[in-house]
């Protein structure tokens, strides 16, 4: 089984210290499925792992553009919005014009990308702090999917998005966790082995080293924060598809997971340090977590404890283990 | 006469007057437009609104001062809301200190908290918030699954009403203003908030112990914000665990609607009292003019990225 993990971990890692991070994140996903086994002789089997993948895949496409985010120094809070916005615009739209879906899809994922655009261009051009620019732009989200479906979600997703959404094949593999592994996939592409990506982790670096080594710092961001919003609305859709209608503040838990699973996985708040299997094995130590609650039966509140003490402790951790 | 001349055109004054001028021009408009807004009840009924916002706005003027930011505010308003709506002693003089201070000791607490692992371990305030204000939530949500709780009516009506024409939460919010403003200008750790939002090392190297002076920080802002939960149980005659979410995003703005500068170093306390009115005037107008609820999320979110944009529009760009 190690041989194993360190091959798996050999095949996508670069340097010495990343591999300390996987291994400790690794350890932890043991230890907290050996404790979901004795508390409950069917965690983990064929189907739970079904489940919690599904789970796993929407939390971890939104967590790939909000770790590209953070990889520049940067911060996204409208992912929430935008993902209530997908998920609200699709039902909506769908029960209003008919079984267009992929138009209707095409247009929402635009429209995501375009609030993303908006981040960007706040944060470029008029040197609003991140942090603040997307509070705002998830609030003028929120007011525009409040405005559409006039307070109260309606409609219905369409058997194609069921079928990206929800369906399982194999009886543990979903849908929607093959397509938030083609994204993670592709984003690890762009991240480890093209020019973009050395321009995300010198722009997290030092933002002023990169201007002066020719990074066209202002392109970059943007780019990132579209996609960050491109990811936000997928996400959206395909909740849509998994809850089969239309549900306001489906996205508020997100913002804060992405965040947390970033940080789990070992990327460095103010940027320039990080990897999209940190993300992953973040996303997952979340949804697992969170799985083993529900199992013992924790109220809604256990779900927000629990998420805020592992991102206080990680990120103790993590400083801590730098400083010496 | 020349020191006159130069006191208005110092930048700080400049952005009040713009402050107060754009507060007093909504004041206006607001008589003009709508017959109902002439009313006194309703000037009451705006400073009642505006007491909170301008409470919440000082407590995150304070952090943002000392070039942080407190995200946690929400949830300390919600934890304090609850504590406040489930803390009910004895109806006597003493059951009602001791309500008032639960809730203020809690809130303190929470920011206490905040400001030992910001300071402790050097991390950054914004991530640091984040996690504890989900951990705060959860703490409320435990404590009271359910809107619920009472508040003895007598005590409420007191917080919220009048004494003859002197508005009870108007007294509150000039209190608390006029307390920040004397501690941010007259001691130690006004000075050393200021020196530390302008440039911690430096602040360092002067002698300031900043360890020390962060904790405070954050305690203050807890402290401050708790007033908020007890008065919006005393409003409400009830507490909410989810109630605080919406203040993270006001108090932000009103603070740099105010005036503060969002990098730290910059700001002062009465900016935040027409940056308050400003908000609340604004909101006040859209409910009077009949506009949906809807639209006062996209308009503060715009009024926010104005303010902010016009603020940082002098500052120098990377060069």
């Amino acid at each position: 089984m190690t041989t194993l993990c360190k091959k798996i971990i050999n095949l996508f890692s670069f340097d010495d210290d990343r591999k300390k991070v996987y291994i400790f994140l690794l350890i932890f996903i043991a230890v907290l499925i050996f404790f979901g086994r004795i508390i409950s002789p069917g965690f983990m089997k064929f189907n739970h792992l079904g489940v919690l993948l599904r789970q796993t895949s929407f939390a971890l496409i939104a967590a790939i553009g909000q770790t590209f985010v953070i990889l520049t120094g940067g911060i996204d809070i409208s992912i929430g919005p935008i993902i209530s916005l997908g998920n609200i615009f699709v039902c909506e739209l769908l029960a209003r014009y008919g079984n267009l879906t992929i138009p209707i899809a095409l247009f929402v994922l635009a429209l995501g990308t375009s609030f993303g655009f908006f981040n960007g261009l706040g944060i470029v051009y008029f040197r609003i702090p991140p942090i603040i620019m997307t509070l705002a732009t998830g609030s003028i989200v929120s007011g525009i999917t409040l405005v559409l479906c006039r307070g109260s979600a309606a409609g219905y997703a369409s058997p194609l998005l069921q079928y990206l959404g929800s369906k399982i094949i194999f009886s543990f593999l979903p849908i929607p966790f093959l397509i938030s592994l083609i994204i993670l996939g592709i984003s690890m592409f762009i991240l480890n082995r093209t020019l973009f990506g050395r321009k995300v982790y010198a722009i997290g670096a030092n933002e002023i080293t990169a201007f002066a080594s020719g990074v066209d710092i202002n392109r970059t961001k943007i780019i990132i924060y579209c996609f960050s919003g491109f990811t936000a609305s997928l996400t959206g859709i395909l909740l849509a598809g998994y809850t089969q209608t239309g549900f306001l503040g489906i996205g508020s838990e997100y913002t804060m997971s992405s965040i947390a699973a970033v940080v789990i996985g070992g990327t460095s708040i103010v940027g320039g340090e990080g990897s999209f299997i940190g993300t992953f094995l973040g996303v997952f130590i979340l949804i697992l977590s969170k799985s083993i609650l529900t199992v013992l039966r924790m109220p809604e509140a256990g779900r927000y404890m629990m998420e805020g003490i592992i991102i206080l402790a990680l990120i103790i951790f993590y400083t801590v283990r730098k400083h010496d | 006469m020349e020191r006159i001349s130069k006191y208005f055109t110092n930048r700080f004054i400049k952005k009040v007057i713009l402050v107060y001028t754009i507060c007093i021009i909504l004041y206006f408009v607001g008589l003009l437009i709508s017959p109902s807004f002439r009313t006194s009840r309703n000037f009451y009924n705006l400073l009642s609104q505006v007491t909170p916002l301008v409470i919440v706005g000082i407590a995150q003027l304070i952090v943002i001062l000392s070039g942080g930011f407190d995200l946690s505010i929400g949830s300390i308003i919600s934890l304090s809301n609850v504590a406040a709506a489930s803390l009910v002693f004895q109806n006597n003089s003493f059951g009602i200190f001791l309500w008032i201070l639960c809730p203020l000791a809690i809130g303190a607490g929470a920011g206490l908290i905040n400001g030992f692992f910001i300071s402790k371990f050097n991390l950054p305030p914004i991530i640091v918030t984040l996690a504890t204000s989900s951990i705060f939530t959860g703490i409320a949500l435990f404590w009271m699954p359910i809107p619920g709780g009472y508040v003895p009516p007598s005590v409420a009506r007191f917080i919220t009403g009048r004494i003859g024409f002197v508005s009870i939460p108007a007294t509150i919010f000039l209190g608390v203003s006029f307390l920040i403003w004397f501690l941010l200008k007259y001691t130690q750790l006004g000075r050393n908030i200021y020196a530390i939002g302008g440039n911690e090392a430096i602040a360092y190297r002067a002698g300031v112990n900043i360890f020390y002076t962060k904790i405070l920080i954050f305690s203050l802002a807890g402290l401050i914000a708790s007033i908020v939960g007890i008065y919006f149980a005393a409003r409400m005659s009830l507490g909410d665990p989810l109630f605080g979410g919406t203040f993270v995003m006001d108090s932000i703005a009103i603070a740099v609607i105010g005036g503060a500068n969002i990098t730290g170093g910059q700001g002062f306390v009465f900016g935040i009292i027409p940056g308050a009115f400003i908000v609340s005037l604004i909101n006040n107008i859209l409910n009077m003019v009949g506009v949906s609820s809807f639209y006062q999320y996209i308009v503060k979110g715009i009024i926010l990225i104005i303010a902010l944009t016009i603020s940082s529009a002098r500052k120098t760009i990377l060069s």
